[in-house]
Formats: structure tokens, C-alpha cells, sequence
């Protein structure tokens, strides 16, 4: 688009030239009005005071009036197209500015656009540079923002099977004596943990790449989630779950993220909900796609920590790989969260 | 030694270079400051070409030539008004330039060229 403007650009050296022959017209229309109206003056003045010049004088008063008509003329010329030329040049040092401060690395501001040559056409690169760098810059910061929380979430998210492992292990030593069947147990769920932190790690080296997989009938996939959600929870809280209002669906999720997605609504409910209430969890399908809502009381005099947010931020970012969106509602001692996951 | 006649002539060809040469940069100029000058030299011109006419009409009661310099003082002052009251109107201020140049221009040619 830049190029093209360009090209219809008219040349600086016709600018300048059109400007002397202007400057040159205006200055001769002077020369020659100076010359008739002087000779008319110094006509009607001798005529009023009846002076009658002879031949020497009227030549001398020619000659006079000839000569400062010229120089008034060539005077009037210099001033008329220095000032003109010298305004149209003057650009080149606002341009010099502009550079400066481009320079400075103030990308925001930009050069003012005057004229139609050459020189427009270097302040129209200049400022197309300057925004295309600015561009470059927020999508930088934008990157590395996003790689940051990428980092912050995953980091997060990691803690969760982490204090699952350090739980059972302390459990593990404290408990004198163990059956077969319940090590095999801890070592399974051990296990399982260790996969999870280990995907996750695998998350977080490959910059957060997803692995949708295809499943005919995801409603199977929510329903073990939301049992091993139940099972999770139902030592400590009255856990109530609602499936009826999703039917069969098919769709592609990334299992492990669900699986986080879950991680940190039972993480917060651990952290924060009252065990004397109790909490619900109902997941339904609607036009806009699978919406997920919970809901629990809040323990009373809770301080809410850095981690409550950042299980939240994990949940939204979850969320938003999908297209979807998360509504959080707190009041009067209770939180109700809603996740809608629209594209699968 | 210069007499009056060359005095005259002198004076009437550096008013008519002045004239010429503020009103071309009144409106060649893109400059607004430089506009703005050029605006005010026009103005101070009027008056200056006014005066000459009034007091040349008035010393020889010439009741056309005192019409035309009041008529081109008041239109000069006029003009300076309009300026001074569009600050950030263009309109109003292109309006203010031409009322001056014309109140020059005929301040001129009735003070020095009737």
C-alpha cells in the first residue's frame, strides 16, 4: 500500500522548481508594476507641482526608476523564495527529530505527514517502520506474557499431584504395617501422580501443546471425571453431581487437561470450601457447548492465598483452549463457578 | 542628493514590494506562526496605507480618499477582530486574511495610486 502511494508522488527537485518560476512570475508582475505605476507617480507629481523635466532628467528619472524597480524586485524575489524554499526544507528537520526519538526507541510517535514528494514518502516509511517495530514489540511482550503464565499455571498445576505424592508417602512411613493389596494401591496412585507431574512437565517443555483426541462418546469421558471427582472429595464434603442434563456427545479434549481442569476445582474446594456444606457439581450440554458448574460455602475468616487465583487463571486457561469462558460468582458465603467449554 | 520626487518613488516602491511580498507569504506559507506573522505585517500595512490616506484627504479634503481610509482602517481592525476571535477556526481565519488583503489593496491604490 506504502509502495503504491509512492509511486504517484510528485519529484521535490519539480516541487522546488515550480516554486522559483511561481516566486520568478510573481516578482516580474512586480518589476513591471513598479516600473508603470513609479513612472505614473513621478508623472503626476511633476505635472501637480508644474515641474517639466528636459530630456537628461526624464532619462535619469527613467534610469532611476528602472534601477530600483530592480532591486526592489530582485530584493522582493531572494526573500519570497528563500522563505518558501526554506519552510519546504525545514521538513527535512522534523524528519531528523523524529528519527531521533524512533532512535531513543519511543515508537509510539510518529512523524506528521506534510506535502506530496520524496520527503512525505521518507516520513511515511519512517512512521510504517515505527509501527510495524511497535507491532513487533507488543507481540514480544504478548508472547512472553503468555509463556510466563503458561509457566505459572503448569507450575501451579504440577503442585497439585505433588502434595498428593508427599501426602501418601508421610502416610505410607507413619502407618506401621501394610497389606499387599494396600501397597499396590499407594503404589498405583503414586504412580498415577508421578505420570501426571511428568505430563505436565512434558507440557511445559513443549511450550504448552495440547493432544486432543477424538472420543465417539465423551459424556463417558465427563462421567469417570466426575466420579473420580466424587471419590476425591467425598471423605471430608457431601458431594452431589448432576449428569442428567447431558446427553451422549462426541467431541476432541485433551484428556489431561480436563483432568487439571478437575485437579484445581477440587484443589480450591480442599483449600476453601466449608465440610459442613455441601458441594455440588452438575455438568450439561447446551447450544453453546459442555457447561460445567460448581458450586460450595465458603469456610469462614478464610485467607484467600496467591494460589487461589492462579488454580482459577489455570481453569480459565483451560477454558479458553476451547473456546469457552468461566463466570465466578461469590456472595453471601457461597462460590459458584461456571466453565463452558464451546469448541471440541 | 534625493529630492522628494525620488523620495516619493522610493517609499512608494518599498510599500508596493512589502505589500506584495507579506500577502504572497500570507497565503503561500504553510507555517502557521509564519501566517499568523504575515497576517499582522498585512494588518499594520492597511493602517500605515490608511493613515496616508486620511491625512493626505484630510489636508486637501478629498471626502472619496477619507471614505476609503477610514472604509480600509475599519476593515483592517475588523480583520485583526476575526483573527483574534477564530483561534481554532480555519474558515474564520481564511476569512480574516482575504478581508485584510483586500483592505491593502485598496488602501494602496487610494492612498498612493488615486
Amino acid at each position: 500500500m506504502w509502495n503504491k502511494q509512492t509511486d504517484k508522488r510528485g519529484k521535490l527537485s519539480h516541487e522546488v522548481l515550480a516554486l522559483f518560476f511561481v516566486c520568478l512570475a510573481i516578482t516580474l508582475v512586480l518589476y513591471i508594476f513598479l516600473v508603470i505605476c513609479g513612472t505614473a507617480v513621478a508623472e503626476n507629481y511633476c505635472w501637480e507641482k508644474n515641474i517639466i523635466l528636459d530630456d537628461d532628467q526624464r532619462y535619469h528619472l527613467d534610469v532611476m526608476i528602472f534601477s530600483i524597480s530592480l532591486a526592489v524586485s530582485v530584493i522582493f524575489f531572494i526573500i519570497l523564495f528563500l522563505t518558501l524554499f526554506g519552510e519546504r526544507f525545514a521538513y527535512i528537520g522534523v524528519i531528523i527529530r523524529g528519527v531521533e526519538v524512533l532512535r531513543r526507541g519511543e515508537f509510539g510517535s510518529r512523524l506528521p505527514i506534510e506535502g506530496n514528494n520524496e520527503l512525505t514518502a521518507l516520513a511515511e516509511a519512517i512512521n510504517y517502520l515505527s509501527e510495524t517495530e511497535q507491532a513487533v514489540k507488543e507481540k514480544e511482550r504478548h508472547l512472553y506474557e503468555e509463556k510466563e503464565e503458561l509457566i505459572r499455571t503448569l507450575s501451579h498445576d504440577i503442585r497439585t499431584p505433588l502434595t498428593s505424592i508427599i501426602s501418601y508417602t508421610e502416610f505410607f512411613s507413619e502407618k506401621p504395617s501394610c497389606t499387599s493389596e494396600e501397597l499396590s494401591t499407594y503404589f498405583s496412585l503414586v504412580r498415577q501422580k508421578a505420570f501426571q507431574i511428568k505430563d505436565l512437565t512434558d507440557i511445559l517443555l513443549d511450550g504448552g501443546k495440547r493432544e486432543p483426541v477424538f472420543f465417539e462418546n465423551a459424556r463417558l469421558l465427563i462421567m469417570q471425571i466426575v466420579g473420580e471427582f466424587e471419590e476425591r472429595l467425598e471423605e471430608d464434603y457431601s458431594v452431589s453431581s448432576d449428569l442428567s442434563a447431558c446427553p451422549d456427545f462426541s467431541g476432541r479434549f485433551d484428556v489431561s487437561e480436563l483432568l487439571r481442569l478437575f485437579d484445581n476445582l477440587i484443589s480450591n474446594i480442599k483449600k476453601y470450601a466449608d465440610p459442613q456444606s455441601p458441594v455440588s457439581l452438575s455438568v450439561r450440554k447446551c447450544e453453546e457447548g459442555i457447561v460445567i458448574f460448581q458450586k460450595n460455602a465458603v469456610k469462614s475468616c478464610e485467607k484467600h492465598t496467591e494460589s487461589y487465583r492462579m488454580g482459577l487463571q489455570s481453569i480459565r486457561r483451560i477454558a479458553h483452549n476451547y473456546d469457552g469462558s468461566v463466570t465466578i460468582r461469590q456472595e453471601n458465603g457461597t462460590f459458584a463457578i461456571t466453565i463452558t467449554l464451546s469448541k471440541f | 542628493m534625493l529630492t522628494s520626487l525620488d523620495w516619493l518613488i522610493i517609499v512608494f516602491m518599498g510599500l508596493a514590494a512589502a505589500t506584495l511580498l507579506s500577502v504572497c507569504l500570507m497565503f503561500l506559507l504553510r507555517n502557521k506562526i509564519g501566517k499568523h506573522i504575515c497576517f499582522y505585517v498585512v494588518a499594520a500595512l492597511t493602517l500605515f496605507v490608511s493613515y496616508i490616506a486620511l491625512y493626505i484627504g484630510l489636508s486637501g479634503w478629498f471626502p472619496g480618499q477619507i471614505f476609503f481610509g477610514a472604509l480600509t482602517a475599519l476593515a483592517s481592525v475588523g480583520a485583526i477582530v476575526l483573527n483574534l476571535i477564530s483561534k481554532n477556526n480555519e474558515k474564520g481565519q481564511r476569512i480574516a486574511r482575504i478581508l485584510a488583503t483586500a483592505a491593502l489593496i485598496v488602501g494602496f491604490i487610494n492612498a498612493l495610486l488615486i
